[in-house]
């Protein structure tokens, strides 16, 4: 899936999914204690999709939120057996689509 | 997060190029936080210090070990999340594993040791993939079993070794369980034994990864359990900021409550060194002036820095190492990320900031940590602004003799107030330069920005205290050290000169004059700063020293009588006030600039963060001086 640029954020600098967005479908959108398979990346030119994915971000794989920074700006993921903190407009790059409780994948 | 000061390893392996045989080159790759350098040290016994810095190989260490026929030299490659390098640090160790393309003299390892983590085992197989993936012959070293046990996590180390095809060793490194396999198995590969070099890959490295993993590893459920409740209580949104400040405040404690002591042990078991080389140099039939100059001078500068800046870095760097081990420290830099992104930085500003605290020259080379080029400047550039533990008993000095001189006593609670003041300006002035030197000579947007919070894992005493000890308390004392010799004969011929009957020191006083009256001080004061460059603990010493009539360095004595002298010579307590800030912000000592310097590798920046806390101290004091002079 790809974004144009109309698609940005409008509350801060380039960021696709932040809170107060309509968009839930990334990473960053993902609540403490939920999980989400990832989609893919919309890198918005920011060159950081591969940093993400060196770091076990790649698609199909299987990230839930652990926790939130308590001053906030940043969130704690799980992704293949290791914690992993990002900036909230850094996790808004990676693109997921969250698991019902039930287990199955939103389509 | 590794880096190399990567130069002098460099150049030994391409001295080596002429091979000689069963002399194999051995490099040992891995993502950062496996346990590599455990893996080096247990290796090569430890032969090597290999510089760690908060979760950061500093230098890539080269070691040597031999295994029945096999010579092998063992070179710790940086930490790193995959070849295709994304940071210059990163690419170095792409280099290294590769064999360089820039350098053309320069070969690949014979082989490749790639440590993972037992648990997390997926992620590190990208790592491994790809170099095996190059064709080099690979050693898996599956690290950390016995943390893995102990989680609930179970690795199928045969089924691994089928699915890779290559030699797969399970290792403990801290309890060595597992490196004599991990050397037969090695010097089997190098012999050509053993087959080593895998399989190539039809699909992608992080799909093979993971259905690799799915099929070798059993995840229990409550493997984490400890990790999340711990991370609740470091990082929770109530907890996390009352825990930090009471663990850093700790930390300040013990360190300044047992460096006193220890200290004035040390400071009067030098003076022993210092009348006992006076009486053998004399002995030796020296020239008088000669064995002043050696003795007043060098000697005595040299014991004041040693006896007080040796204690403190001997208590401080260990506790932060202890903290460092225990895997707290990330979570600070994930606790205070939002405050240092307000100002164009990153978290990892906070870990810095505090190592600061100990020593600013240690806390820019703490900076190494910082993988943004831009944000690691802002980092180093305002270090000093923070007292470090050289500055922290003169300011603490100077708040009683202004309490003294403002309200006429001195009261542990109300010095204890102003300290923690004095402190939380030293933060400001550091979040508010980093905004400025974002908005001006460095700018750009704050990078991304990811941070691993590895495992909480109980610390090894003894390995705290080698890497403490030897790559960093001796390493800041020997740079001080180096300045503080030079510094002492200076300072001594300043006093000893005599132009027209006064002495040199008098003269510059003259000269400095009006440039303290301007701020608050007086010439006295601002030539005791200059000539504290070398290390700011002989502030108080050297304003003694100009006040007196006989100008000699004096050891400093109790408040009261400090007070006293320096009522006599004028102060009042905006004079202490000037003094306390200028204290705080001015330039830091020549071994921290020496230190800019050589992180940076550049003059200007090394100017830039002697320059910009003068001006802004100075500047502060002017306006100190306006408002309640």
């Amino acid at each position: 899936m790809t974004y144009k640029r109309e698609d940005l954020c409008k509350c801060f600098a380039g960021c696709y999914g932040c809170k107060g967005c309509a968009r839930s479908d990334t990473l960053a959108a993902l609540g403490v204690g939920r999980s989400a398979v990832i989609r893919g990346m919309s890198d918005g030119g920011r060159n950081i999709s591969g940093r993400l994915s060196d770091l076990g971000f790649t698609s199909g794989s299987l990230v839930s939120c652990v926790g939130e920074s308590p001053m906030g700006g940043m969130r704690a993921y799980f992704v293949r057996g290791a914690v992993i903190a990002l900036r909230d407009e850094d996790a808004a790059v990676v693109v997921t689509s969250e698991e019902n409780d039930d287990g199955k994948r939103k389509t | 997060m590794r880096m190399p000061q990567w130069s002098s390893p460099q150049r030994k392996m391409t001295m080596e190029s002429g091979k000689l045989e069963n002399n194999y080159t051995v490099a040992l790759a891995g993502n950062p936080n496996v346990g590599k350098s455990t893996v080096f040290n247990a290796l090569t016994g430890m032969h090597q210090h290999t510089g760690n810095w908060p979760g950061k190989t500093v230098a890539g260490a080269v070691g040597t070990f031999s295994h029945g026929t096999c010579d092998i030299t063992l070179v710790d490659v940086p930490g790193t999340y995959s070849l295709k390098a994304h940071s210059p640090e990163e690419e170095v160790a792409r280099d290294y594993i590769c064999g360089g393309v820039s350098d053309g003299d320069r070969r690949a390892p014979d082989a490749v040791v790639v440590v993972c983590d037992a648990c997390c085992l997926e992620r590190n197989l990208i790592l491994a993939l790809q170099i095996i993936e190059r064709g080099l012959p690979v050693v898996m070293c599956v690290n950390l079993m016995d943390e893995a046990k102990k989680r609930g996590i179970s690795v199928d180390v045969s089924a691994l070794e089928g699915m890779m095809g290559i030699p797969v060793v399970p290792c403990a490194a801290r309890s060595r369980e597992g490196l004599d396999v991990l050397c037969e198995r090695l010097a089997g590969v190098l012999t050509g034994e053993e087959k080593a070099v895998g399989f190539s890959l039809s699909e992608d490295v992080s799909d093979t990864a993971r259905s690799i993993a799915e099929s070798c590893v059993t995840d229990s459920p409550t493997s984490r359990r400890r990790d999340r409740i711990l991370d609740k209580i470091f990082t929770g949104r109530w907890t996390a900021i009352p825990t930090s400040a009471l663990l850093m405040a700790l930390v300040f404690y013990i360190t300044l409550a047992g460096a006193t002591p220890v200290s004035e042990g040390l400071s009067y078991l030098l003076g022993f060194v210092e009348r006992g080389s006076r009486e053998a140099f004399t002995w030796m039939g020296l020239p008088d002036i000669v064995v002043c100059a050696l003795c007043d001078g060098v000697l005595d500068v040299l014991c004041t820095v040693v006896s007080v800046m040796l204690p403190p870095m001997a208590i401080f760097f260990p506790l932060f190492t202890v903290l460092e081990d225990l895997g707290y420290l990330p979570r600070v830099a994930y606790n205070f990320d939002r405050c240092f992104k307000q100002c164009s930085s990153c978290g990892k500003q906070a870990l810095t900031m505090m190592m600061g605290f100990g020593c600013n020259a240690a806390g820019v080379v703490g900076c190494r940590i910082i993988d943004s080029p831009r944000e690691r400047l802002i980092a180093i550039l305002t270090n000093s602004f923070v007292p470090c533990n050289g500055r922290f008993p003169v300011i603490a000095a100077l708040i009683s003799v202004m309490l003294m001189l403002g309200v006429g006593h001195s009261e542990a609670g109300l010095s204890g107030a102003v300290m923690c003041g004095v402190v939380g300006l030293g933060i400001v002035l550091t979040m508010a330069v980093s905004r400025l030197l974002s908005a001006t000579v460095l700018k750009g947007m704050p990078s991304s920005f990811t941070l691993e919070l590895p495992p909480y894992r109980a610390p090894k005493i003894g390995e705290v205290i080698v890497r403490s000890v030897f790559d960093r308390t001796l390493f800041v004392l020997g740079r001080a050290v180096s300045v503080a010799a030079p510094a002492g004969f200076f300072i001594w011929l300043l006093g000893y000169v005599k132009i027209g009957g006064v002495s040199l020191l008098r003269h510059i006083t003259e000269i400095l004059e009006p440039v303290g009256r301007a701020a608050g001080m007086d010439g006295v004061m601002m030539c005791a700063f200059i000539l504290a460059l070398p290390a700011a603990e002989i502030i108080i010493p050297l304003m003694l020293m100009g006040y007196s009539t006989d100008g000699m360095l004096s050891s400093v004595e109790a408040v009261g009588e400090v007070t006293e002298v320096f009522q006599a010579a004028g102060w009042s307590w905006v004079t202490a006030l000037c003094a306390i800030v200028f204290t705080l912000v001015h330039w830091p000592c020549s071994t921290t600039i020496i230190t800019v310097k050589k992180e940076t590798g550049s003059v200007k920046w090394a100017f830039l963060s002697a320059a910009v806390p003068t001006v802004i101290g100075y500047g502060l004091c002017v306006l100190i001086n306006l408002v309640f002079g």
